[in-house]
C-alpha cells in the first residue's frame, strides 16, 4: 500500500508575513534552544521526546527575506490570500470538498526547523480524487502550511538553519493508500503536480516540489520524507520493499533461534591496548569509552550478503549524535587484526553465532534506545519516519509523530471563505485535458504533446499560440530549437525573447529556417534581440536578388536537383524555396 | 456530547473518527484522527457513535529534583502563567509545579515552593493587588528566601517597581519573570527565563529586578525594576534597562556586573500604596478640559511632557488652577533627563510649581508617588527627588 504526500511551494509573499519568498543574502544570526512541551494527553509526543534526548542548539541565519515572524518574535499575520485561493483552486480541480472555515493548527516539530517549535498548517479541503490510468486515487486532505527553515549544516548537537525558506506557502496534497505500485505512484505524482504547476504562483525552483511517500507492506506505516525528484519515488519504494523483506528474514531467523537476547554493555577501554586502531584510539583520546556487548545469534545478519541489520542500528546511533557502531561482521577491521578480535571474542564469551558490537561513547545512554529499536524492528513493527537520500535509499529519521502534537494556532482567527467566485475562475485543468487540447485543437503529435506537458511548457505554449497562432512551429521551437541552442551555447532563450523574435519574423516575413537562424545568432553572439531585425543575413532575398543568383548558378551548371542546396551554399540570407524553384524553372525553360 | 468525547462520524459520505471539541453557530469543531481540527456545518455531519474518553491518569514524567537552595515561585498570571488546552486551544493557567520540574533548565540545585497568588491578565493589576503580592512575598523574604514572581509582561515594570519601593530593605532578591511566548510552545522564552531567574536568585542581591531575554538569542538579562521598561510589543527581548546597565546575564553561566545593591540584614516592608495618582500623556492640541478631568482631585500627577518636559500654555494655566495637586514632569522621550531650565516653557512650568524628575521613568514615577503617598505622605516632594532605589541617575553614560 502506497500513499503520497506532495508539497508544492508557492512564490510571492510568505504565508504569514509580507516577506518575499525569494532570498538574496543573510543579515544576522540568532541562537536558540527548544523545549518540548506536553500534548493534551499529558504525554510527551514520542517524536518530541526523541528530539529532546538530543538537546540541540540551533543557529539561525536571518535572511533578507525574513522578519520578526520568522524569528518567532512577532505573532503570525493573517494568511496570504493568494496562497489560500491557489490551494482552494487546486483542491477543486482534485474534486475535493473545500472547507468554508479554516482553522490553522500548530504541529509540534522540535528538530529546530521551525523557530516556533511548531509548523502552522490548516486543512483547506478534504475528500477528493484523481483519475489515473489504473483507477481512482482518493485524495484525503489538502492543507496549506508554512515551509520549514532550510538546514545548512549539522554536527552533533548544533544545527544551522537558514530562515529564507521558513514561511514559504506550501500546498500539501495527501492521497489515501490507493496507489498500487511504484509506476502508479509516479503517474499519480505527475498528475497531481500538473495541477499545481499550472498555477501562476507555483514556485518553479529546484526544491519547490517535495514528496513524502507513505509505504506499508503490512508491518506498519513508514513515512519517507523528502523525495526530491519524481524519478526517486520508484527507487525509494524499491529500496524500502527490499529493506523490509530483509527485516522479515532477519526477524524470522532470530525467532527460529529462540528470540532476541543480548548482554549489557561493558566498558573495555582500559582492558586493551587500542593503539593499532587509530579510529578507536582517537575517540578514546577525545574522552570516549569503549562499550562492548553481544547480540545473540546475530552474527552474519548485521552485514553480510543481503543482510544489513547493522545499518539499522548505525542510523540510530548517528541520530543520537554518536558516530556509529562497530560489529563483528566487519571484524577483523578498523585496524583490529584477527588475533585481537579472537582475544575479544574469547574474553567476552562471544560464541560462533553471536555478534559482538562496540560503541564509542562518553556514556552508555545509547543502549536503551538501541535495544528498544532492535526489539521493535525484530517484532516487525516498522512504523517510523525515514528520510529519502539523494540516491533513492532511505534512512531512519525519528519515530512517527503521534497525534498529540497538534493543537489550534490561537494567534490566527478561523478564516471564513465567503465566496468561491474568484476561486472557480482559477481552477486548473487536468493533464489529460491539456493533452487532449494539444492533440485535437492544436494538432500536435502525441509524443510532442507529452513532451510539452512533461517539460512544463504548456503555459508558455498557450501564451505564444494565442499571439502567433502557429502551434506546430511553436511546439518545434520550444521542444527542439530552444533546448538544442541551450545545449550548444549554454544560453537560454526565455519566453519574452521568443515572443520578440516571432514578432520580428512576422514583420520581416521570415520562414521557419530564418527564425531558427535568428535564434542561433541570438544564442551564439552577444546581440540584443531588437537588433536582429537589422542583420543583413536575416533579410530575405527579394525576387530580383534571387533571380540574379540563380541565373549565375545555372551558368555554372546547377540542375533542378541541386539548385536549392547550391543556393544555400551561395548565400547566407534566407529565401523562399518555392519562389527559387519557380525562378529556376523560368530561366532554365528559356535556355 | 462533551469536549473530548471520542466520536465516529460521516462527513460528506465518508467515515471519520476523531474527537468532539465543541459546537457554535451551527458549526462543529472536530479533531480528526490525524490531529487536524476541522470546522464543519452541523448539517454535513452525521455523528454515529460517541464514546467517553478513558479517564486514564496520564503517565507523567516528573523528575522531582530537590536541591538545597530554597526558592519560592509565586504566580500572578500572564503569558508565563498560562498554557494552552491542547484539545480546544483555550488558554488556561498553569496550576501545577510539574511545569517547573519537567521543563526548566538549570534548576537541579533548588528546592522550589510554588504558590499561586492570582490568575489575571496583567492589565488588570491594581495597587490593591500589588500590595497583596508584596505581603505574600514578605512571608518568605523575612526568612531570607528569594522570591520569583511570574507576572504578565504588559505591566510588569509597574508592579516590580512598586515592590521595589515598598521593600525598603531586602535580605533576599525579588525577581520578576515573564515571557513573551507562551509556555505551550517549544520556543517559549519562559523556560529559559525562569531557569536564569532561579540562578540570579543566588546572587548577593538586595533589589527587586526583572529577568527577561536581553537579546533575541537565548541569553537572559537581569535588570533593575525601577529602570526597566517594556520597549517592544512582541520580541522576547522587549524589556530594556533605560539609561542603565544590566545587573547580570545568564546563558548557562552567570555573569555579574558590579553595579547592584547587596542584600540587607533584614527585610522591611512598607505595604501601603495610595493610588490617587495619575499619569497624563501630553499631546499637541490637548484641551484644557480633558487635562483637567484627568488630574482633578489627584494627590499627585505624573506628566509625560514633550522633549525636555514641556506642555502647551493652556495646560500650564490648568496646572496653576489645581492647587491641591502636586505635578511632576517626566518625558515622552523615555531616554534622557527632563530639564525645565532650557526653554521659557520650562521656566513657566517651574513657576507653576511643577517638579522635574530628571530621568525617572514615567511609570516608575507613578508607582513611586503611590508608595510615598501611602507610606510617607508628608514627604512627597522631598522623597520624589531622592534616589531611593536607583530610579534616578546622577550621570547618564553614553551607551
Amino acid at each position: 500500500m502506497i500513499g503520497l504526500e506532495i508539497h508544492f511551494q508557492l512564490k510571492g509573499k510568505k504565508l504569514f508575513c509580507s516577506c518575499d519568498t525569494e532570498y538574496h543574502y543573510d543579515v544576522s544570526r540568532i541562537k536558540r534552544r527548544l523545549t518540548p512541551t506536553m500534548s493534551e494527553l499529558g504525554e510527551m509526543d514520542l517524536a518530541a521526546e526523541y528530539e529532546m534526548e538530543r538537546n540541540r542548539e540551533f543557529l539561525y541565519n536571518v535572511t533578507d527575506n525574513s522578519c520578526l515572524v520568522e524569528c518567532d518574535e512577532d505573532p503570525p499575520h493573517m494568511p496570504n490570500k493568494t496562497a489560500l485561493e491557489t490551494a482552494m483552486a487546486v483542491a477543486l480541480a482534485l474534486k475535493c470538498e473545500p472547507m468554508k472555515n479554516i482553522q490553522f493548527m500548530r504541529k509540534v516539530v522540535i528538530d529546530g526547523s521551525n523557530t516556533s517549535g511548531f509548523q502552522r498548517t490548516g486543512i483547506i479541503a478534504m475528500n477528493g480524487y484523481l483519475e489515473t490510468s489504473r483507477g481512482k486515487v482518493r485524495i484525503s486532505t489538502i492543507t496549506l502550511e508554512e515551509d520549514a527553515a532550510r538546514k545548512i549544516s549539522e554536527n552533533n548537537n548544533n544545527v544551522n538553519y537558514s530562515l529564507d525558506r521558513l514561511g514559504i506557502p506550501l500546498i500539501e496534497i495527501s492521497t489515501e493508500p490507493d496507489i498500487i505500485d511504484e509506476d502508479h505512484a509516479v503517474e499519480t505524482a505527475k498528475k497531481i503536480a500538473y495541477f499545481v504547476m499550472s498555477m501562476e504562483n507555483f514556485r518553479g525552483e529546484v526544491d519547490s516540489i517535495r514528496q513524502d511517500v507513505n509505504f506499508s507492506m503490512g508491518h506498519g506505516r513508514v513515512e519517507i520524507k523528502g523525495v526530491s525528484k519524481l524519478s526517486l519515488i520508484k527507487d525509494v519504494i524499491e529500496y524500502e520493499t527490499k529493506r523490509q523483506r530483509m527485516l522479515e528474514k532477519v526477524s524470522g531467523i532470530i525467532n527460529d533461534l529462540g528470540g532476541f537476547s543480548y548482554t549489557r554493555p561493558v566498558n573495555i577501554k582500559d582492558k586493551y591496548d587500542w593503539s593499532e586502531s587509530s579510529m578507536i584510539n582517537n575517540n578514546i583520546k577525545s574522552g570516549k569509552n569503549v562499550y562492548a556487548f553481544v547480540f545473540k545469534n546475530m552474527r552474519g545478519l548485521l552485514k553480510s550478503g543481503e543482510f544489513r541489520f547493522g545499518r539499522e542500528l548505525g542510523e540510530l546511533m548517528k541520530n543520537l549524535g554518536i558516530g556509529g557502531i562497530i560489529h563483528s561482521d566487519e571484524l577483523p577491521g578498523y585496524g583490529l587484526d584477527h588475533y585481537f578480535v579472537s582475544r575479544l571474542y574469547n574474553d567476552l564469551n562471544v560464541n560462533g553465532n553471536d555478534a559482538l558490537l562496540i560503541v564509542l561513547s562518553r556514556d552508555d545512554k545509547f543502549f536503551e534506545p538501541l535495544i528498544k529499536r532492535s526489539i521493535k524492528l525484530l517484532n516487525l513493527e516498522l512504523d517510523e519516519t525515514r528520510a529519502a537520500t539523494e540516491n533513492g535509499e532511505t534512512r531512519f529519521l525519528r519515530p512517527l509523530p503521534g497525534r498529540g502534537r497538534m493543537y489550534p494556532e490561537t494567534d490566527i482567527p478561523v478564516i471564513k471563505i465567503d465566496s468561491f467566485d474568484n476561486i472557480y475562475k482559477m481552477i486548473p485543468e487536468s493533464m489529460d485535458k491539456s493533452l487532449e487540447t494539444l492533440e485535437n485543437v492544436y494538432g500536435i503529435s502525441r509524443t510532442d504533446s507529452e513532451a510539452i506537458i512533461n517539460d512544463n511548457l504548456y503555459k508558455i505554449f498557450k501564451n505564444l499560440v494565442n499571439t502567433y497562432n502557429e502551434p506546430r512551429l511553436i511546439s518545434r521551437i520550444l521542444l527542439h530549437t530552444v533546448p538544442e541552442l541551450k545545449k550548444k551555447y549554454n544560453k537560454n532563450i526565455d519566453e519574452v525573447t521568443i515572443k520578440k523574435i516571432l514578432e520580428i519574423s512576422k514583420s520581416s516575413g521570415w520562414d521557419r529556417n530564418t527564425i531558427e537562424k535568428a535564434m542561433e545568432i541570438y544564442s551564439s553572439k552577444n546581440i540584443d534581440v531588437n537588433d536582429l531585425i537589422n542583420l543583413e543575413e536575416l533579410k530575405t532575398l527579394t525576387e530580383d536578388e534571387l533571380y540574379k543568383i540563380i541565373n549565375d548558378l545555372i551558368s555554372n551548371g546547377a540542375s533542378e536537383k541541386n539548385i536549392i542546396p547550391r543556393l544555400r551554399e551561395k548565400t547566407i540570407r534566407s529565401f523562399n524555396p518555392a519562389m527559387a524553384m519557380r525562378i529556376y524553372k523560368s530561366i532554365s525553360g528559356k535556355k | 456530547m462533551d469536549t473530548g468525547d471520542i466520536i465516529s462520524f460521516k462527513y460528506n459520505g465518508r467515515d471519520y473518527s476523531g474527537i468532539y471539541i465543541n459546537e457554535s453557530n451551527g458549526f462543529y469543531t472536530l479533531k480528526l484522527s490525524n490531529g487536524y481540527n476541522i470546522i464543519v456545518d452541523k448539517s454535513d455531519v452525521k455523528i454515529e457513535a460517541i464514546k467517553k474518553p478513558e479517564n486514564s491518569e496520564p503517565s507523567k514524567k516528573i523528575k522531582y529534583k530537590k536541591g538545597d537552595k530554597k526558592l519560592v515561585i509565586m504566580t500572578t498570571g500572564g503569558t508565563i502563567g498560562s498554557t494552552v488546552d491542547y484539545s480546544t486551544g483555550a488558554v488556561k493557567p498553569v496550576k501545577d509545579p510539574e511545569f517547573i520540574y519537567n521543563y526548566i533548565p538549570y534548576i537541579d540545585d533548588f528546592d522550589i515552593k510554588y504558590e499561586v497568588l492570582d490568575n489575571m491578565l496583567s492589565e488588570n493589576v491594581t495597587a490593591e493587588k500589588m500590595m497583596n503580592f508584596a505581603r505574600r512575598a514578605y512571608n518568605y523574604l523575612k526568612e531570607n528566601i528569594p522570591v520569583l514572581i511570574f507576572h504578565g509582561t504588559d505591566t510588569m515594570q509597574y508592579t516590580a517597581s512598586a515592590l521595589a519601593f515598598m521593600f525598603e530593605k531586602l535580605s533576599a532578591p525579588v525577581i520578576f519573570v515573564g515571557s513573551q511566548r507562551s509556555p505551550d510552545r517549544p520556543s517559549s522564552d519562559a523556560f529559559i527565563n525562569i531557569g536564569a531567574a532561579a540562578n540570579f536568585s543566588l546572587m548577593d542581591l538586595g533589589e527587586v529586578s526583572i529577568a527577561m531575554h536581553s537579546y533575541t538569542s537565548d541569553i537572559v538579562g537581569l535588570s533593575r525594576a525601577v529602570r526597566t521598561r517594556k520597549m517592544h510589543t512582541s520580541r522576547r527581548d522587549a524589556f530594556k534597562p533605560i539609561d542603565d546597565d544590566y545587573i547580570a546575564f545568564f546563558d548557562g553561566k552567570l555573569k555579574i556586573n558590579e553595579n547592584y545593591k547587596k542584600r540587607d540584614d533584614e527585610t522591611i516592608l512598607m505595604d501601603k500604596l495610595n493610588d490617587n495618582v495619575s499619569i497624563v500623556y501630553f499631546y499637541p492640541g490637548m484641551k484644557s478640559d480633558d487635562f483637567s478631568s484627568l488630574v482633578s482631585g489627584k494627590d499627585a500627577v505624573i506628566i509625560m511632557g514633550t522633549g525636555l518636559g514641556h506642555v502647551s500654555d493652556n495646560i500650564i494655566e490648568e496646572i496653576k488652577r489645581h492647587k491641591d495637586t502636586k505635578f511632576f514632569m517626566t518625558s515622552q522621550c523615555i531616554f534622557g533627563n527632563t530639564n525645565l531650565n532650557v526653554y521659557s516653557t520650562g521656566r513657566k512650568l517651574i513657576d507653576a510649581g511643577v517638579i522635574s524628575l530628571g530621568n525617572m521613568l514615567p511609570e516608575t514615577a507613578y508607582v513611586k508617588a503611590m508608595y510615598i503617598l501611602g507610606s510617607h505622605p508628608d514627604k512627597l516632594e522631598e522623597m520624589m527627588l531622592l534616589n531611593l532605589r536607583g530610579e534616578l541617575s546622577d550621570r547618564i553614560l553614553l551607551r
